[in-house]
């Protein structure tokens, strides 16, 4: 356990909507520091939504963010991004632009680090070795399978030197033998130290990798504890598969 | 006191109904058809001839001209959609590319039916009268034909929105609006209902643009201002909102009548600018609300350079050798060159067109001309780069937090404002207007001058293209929201670099301005640079620091020859040297380099050939078999893939 006695990321009665409909209806939750967090529910519960508003691509309607003891509400996502927050996005968005190599190196020059351009190189190197990157490294966009991409992503999250990573559906749609390996990736960044953040329908990923989960339903929290405790509740149950007769 | 405030609200339901009836034809074009188009004012300008001549030389009455010439708008504008439009935007699955296309294009096309219309009319502001009798109302007098304005705006809105919201069409075109990706998921031909919004909206220009002949001359160029009025009505009253549109056009239309009234007609651009301004920085989502959309994207690639450096030191001994007249040729082309490369360093990367280079430039060589006489030549240029630094932080701090359309428009009407600034200023303050310049700096200091400020230009790109801020722009370039997400500070990225580019411009008309013995607002705004500014840049390439100086020579010898042979068609002959630009080389001649250098590489050059004949047939890739060489994508590599469809807000 970290000394410090605040949660790394606290979440406080969060709205969003988007018109009449609620995205996230007061959702309320906080994430320990090392600890790996899954957010679950159905399609449209408002998970990628959730995400959204914590980096700062929306703006909140109501309720606050705490990150590391300090309000980051509303703020802009370069800021949030600078204050210890990286993410992978549900859709990969690799910038066709730059090369493997440079998607990952212009996030070590900016982010948190602020490296000049050969050592954000160097370090960008190493992270795509890191997330088991093996393709060209100056290959663009367009010629890089969709497990490079994902990899590129990642490194490019931890090339901003985050305090606290939220991953997107990060497992999603890979093969069996991808997702082994992605799930043994996650969790040596977890025994590095890093506090995570997933949104994953894949249940085997969240049972195996997560320390507590968070089920979302319509915008609301309708569970939340260990994977087998959240899962085994009836309202979720319920959610997942409809009512028993 | 209740007579002049009744005058003044009819007068502003006149104008405010003309600004009304053409804002709901560009919002059907641009919200529904998704193209920008800085043409409209053309098509009322064409409807005002055509009432004007159908009057003078047929003897009919407008309003049977409004009749005859909505099938003939609507058909044309169909037309136009259909064969031109569409397949170009079709050409791309990228929406930003998209953007900038239909902006440019249309922009072509200004200058082309602009030109048609001098050259078949002249100049000369025509005039009829037509039902100038007036009629008493509640104790003040209007003339029929601002009475009929007023009622035919007040019916065509009320039709439109009912049109859009109770007929199976109109809310076919509602549901293009919200998503042109998931409307045809159920059963929306988005082709089809695009090209009859982009043609209702010409048939609502013409309809327009005939009523407002019967009380406004005509001339061909009066069509740009009604686009831009258009355009900020847009914005204010929010995009694809009717009704919103409507109540904005009347607060336009009630700010010009009320400066109009006050005797001071330049104060009207300048209080449209200021509501515009407010409205950007206040509610940006329009007054009433609205969607906005747009991103901005791009690609880019770096050429080598050696070669240029040796050309630029070369260019060291021009004044050395050569005669007047090269010499200024040369200085002709230098102040292009550093115009179009300043205005690549930011349009470039960004993807944001700006079509303000004649404000910049005209901010630089006005600041000479006021302040040279009573103050040195040094201090003049000093000013000149402060003025431009407030001036391009307004426009950026106001537009640039925003998607690149609020940008555009803005640009767009940015050399008129300050020409009308200028004016005010000169009428009220200076009580002088029109300055004669005595300098005694020589067209070789000028050449140096010119010569260090381009060096300075493509130097500083190259540096910039090597350091993180060069890496910066092409991730938000390329998209904004990964670029924010690791950390970029993407607004103040952009406004920074235009202000940089906004001076490199403002010093070459600052530069240049000695060459010039006499300068009054009307010769120092001149549009036509801007116009030639952005063809450069494009036909040359904006998106590398050498690009944009090849577009420069081979316009400037064209320009040159037109403007002797055949000065008529100079502005025809340009709007469709531009539309060839956008339609056959799109990413500039050093694109057209490196994609042929590419392509030899990998294939032979048959191949080769094949698809530089398929780009030039502008074959449509989903109709024509695929090309074996796809239009280069910014790494050279011959793949191209859809875009991403949008983010899931789940």
């Amino acid at each position: 356990m970290h000394p410090s006695a605040r949660p790394l990321l606290e979440v406080v009665s969060l709205s969003r909507h988007f018109g009449g409909l609620a995205a996230v209806d007061g959702v309320s939750f906080a994430v320990e520091r090392g600890e790996v967090m899954g957010l679950v529910g159905p399609n449209g519960s408002g998970k990628t939504t959730l995400l959204n508003v914590v980096s700062g691509r929306l703006p909140p309607m109501g309720g606050a963010v705490r990150f590391n003891g300090r309000p980051v509400t509303g703020h802009t996502p370069e800021s949030i991004s600078r204050a210890g927050i990286a993410g992978t996005f549900q859709l990969a968005r690799i910038p066709d632009a730059l090369d493997a190599l440079d998607n990952v190196a212009v996030a070590a020059m900016y982010g948190r680090r602020r490296l000049d351009v050969a050592s954000a190189r160097a370090e960008a190197d190493r992270l795509l070795g890191r997330v088991g990157f093996a393709g060209n490294l100056a290959a663009h966009g367009d010629a890089l399978t969709y497990f490079d991409h994902k990899r590129i992503e990642l490194a490019r999250a931890l090339a901003c030197a985050p305090e606290l990573l939220l991953l997107d559906e990060w497992l999603a749609g890979l093969n069996p033998t991808e997702l082994e390996a992605g799930i043994a990736l996650v969790r040596s960044l977890r025994d590095e130290g890093l506090t995570i953040v997933m949104v994953e329908h894949v249940m085997h990923a969240i049972r195996s990798l997560c320390d507590h989960v968070v089920v979302l339903n319509a915008g609301r929290v309708i569970a939340a504890g260990t994977p087998d405790e959240a899962l085994a509740d009836p309202g979720v149950v319920r959610v997942y598969l409809g009512e028993s007769v | 006191m209740l007579l002049a405030f009744l005058d003044f609200l009819l007068g502003s339901l006149v104008i405010g109904g003309i600004y009304a009836l053409i804002a709901i034809g560009l919002n059907l074009q641009y919200g529904v058809a998704r193209v920008l188009n800085l043409a409209y004012g053309e098509f009322l300008m064409l409807a005002g001839y055509a009432a004007f001549f159908g009057f003078l030389l047929l003897g009919a009455p407008p309003l049977l001209t409004a009749l005859a010439g909505i099938p003939a708008a609507f058909g044309l504008s169909w037309l136009l959609f259909r064969f031109v439009l569409h397949p170009l935007l079709q050409r791309t699955g990228d929406p930003g590319k998209r953007e900038v296309d239909s902006i440019l294009s249309t922009f072509g096309l200004l200058f082309l039916l602009q030109g048609v219309a001098l050259v078949a009319w002249e100049g000369t502001e025509r005039v009829y009268s037509y039902l100038s009798d007036s009629i008493a109302i509640f104790g003040t007098r209007i003339q029929y034909n601002r009475l009929i304005v007023i009622i035919a705006a007040l019916s065509l809105s009320a039709g439109v929105f009912a049109f859009l919201r109770y007929t199976t069409a109109g809310r076919a075109m509602r549901a293009i609006a919200v998503s042109s990706h998931t409307a045809p998921l159920v059963g929306i031909d988005v082709g089809r209902y695009s090209a009859l919004a982009f043609a209702t909206g010409g048939a609502l220009a013409a309809i327009a643009g005939v009523l407002l002949s019967s009380f406004v001359g005509v001339s061909p160029t009066m069509g740009a201002a009604y686009t831009l009025n258009a355009l900020i009505v847009i914005v204010m009253g929010g995009i694809g909102n009717v009704a919103g549109g409507f109540v904005a056009a009347l607060i336009l239309g009630m700010a010009q009548t009320l400066s109009a009234q006050l005797g001071q007609s330049g104060l009207g651009t300048i209080i449209t600018f200021a509501i515009f301004s407010i409205v950007l920085l206040w509610r940006p989502q329009g007054l009433f609300g609205g969607s906005t959309r747009l991103t901005v994207q791009g690609g880019f690639r770096l050429p080598k350079e050696a070669l240029a450096i040796a050309a630029l030191a070369a260019l060291l001994f021009v004044p050395l050798l050569a005669n007047a007249y090269w010499l200024a040729l040369a200085l002709n082309i230098l102040t292009y060159v550093a115009l179009a490369t300043g205005w690549a360093f930011f349009s470039g990367p960004t993807r944001y067109v700006s079509l303000a280079a004649s404000a910049f430039f005209g901010v630089g060589a006005y600041s000479v001309a006021v302040l040279a006489a009573d103050y040195s030549y040094p201090v003049a240029l000093l000013a000149a780069v402060a003025l431009t630094i407030v001036l391009a932080a307004f426009v950026g701090l106001a537009t640039l937090r925003l998607s690149g359309m609020y940008f555009v428009i803005f640009t767009f009407g940015l050399a008129s404002l300050v020409a009308a600034a200028v004016n005010w200023w000169e009428f009220n303050v200076a009580k002088q207007a029109g300055w004669y310049l005595f300098m005694s700096i020589t067209p070789t200091h000028i050449y140096y001058q010119l010569l260090f400020l381009c060096a300075a230009i493509i130097a500083l790109w190259l540096i910039r293209d090597r350091t993180r801020m060069g890496f910066a722009l092409k991730t938000l370039g390329a998209d904004e929201t990964v670029a924010r997400q690791i950390g970029i500070n993407t607004v103040a990225l952009k406004i920074g670099t235009f202000i940089v580019s906004a001076v490199v411009m403002a010093l070459a008309g600052a530069i240049l301005a000695p060459r010039r013995s006499y300068m009054d607002a009307g010769n120092a705004f001149n549009p036509e640079i801007s116009f030639l500014t952005v063809i450069m840049a494009l036909l040359g390439g904006a998106n590398s620091a050498w690009g944009p100086m090849l577009g420069v020579v081979p316009l400037l010898l064209i320009q040159d020859y037109l403007s002797i042979q055949y000065a008529r068609y100079f502005s025809v002959l340009l709007g469709l040297v531009l539309l060839g630009v956008v339609f056959f080389i799109p990413n500039g001649l050093i694109g057209l380099i490196h994609s042929g250098r590419a392509a030899v590489r990998t294939r032979n050059l048959a191949d080769l050939l094949e698809a530089l004949a398929h780009r030039l047939r502008g074959g449509n890739p989903g109709a024509a078999p695929p090309p074996p060489v796809a239009p280069p994508t910014a790494n050279g590599s011959a793949v191209q893939r859809p875009s991403p469809p949008p983010p899931n807000p789940s």
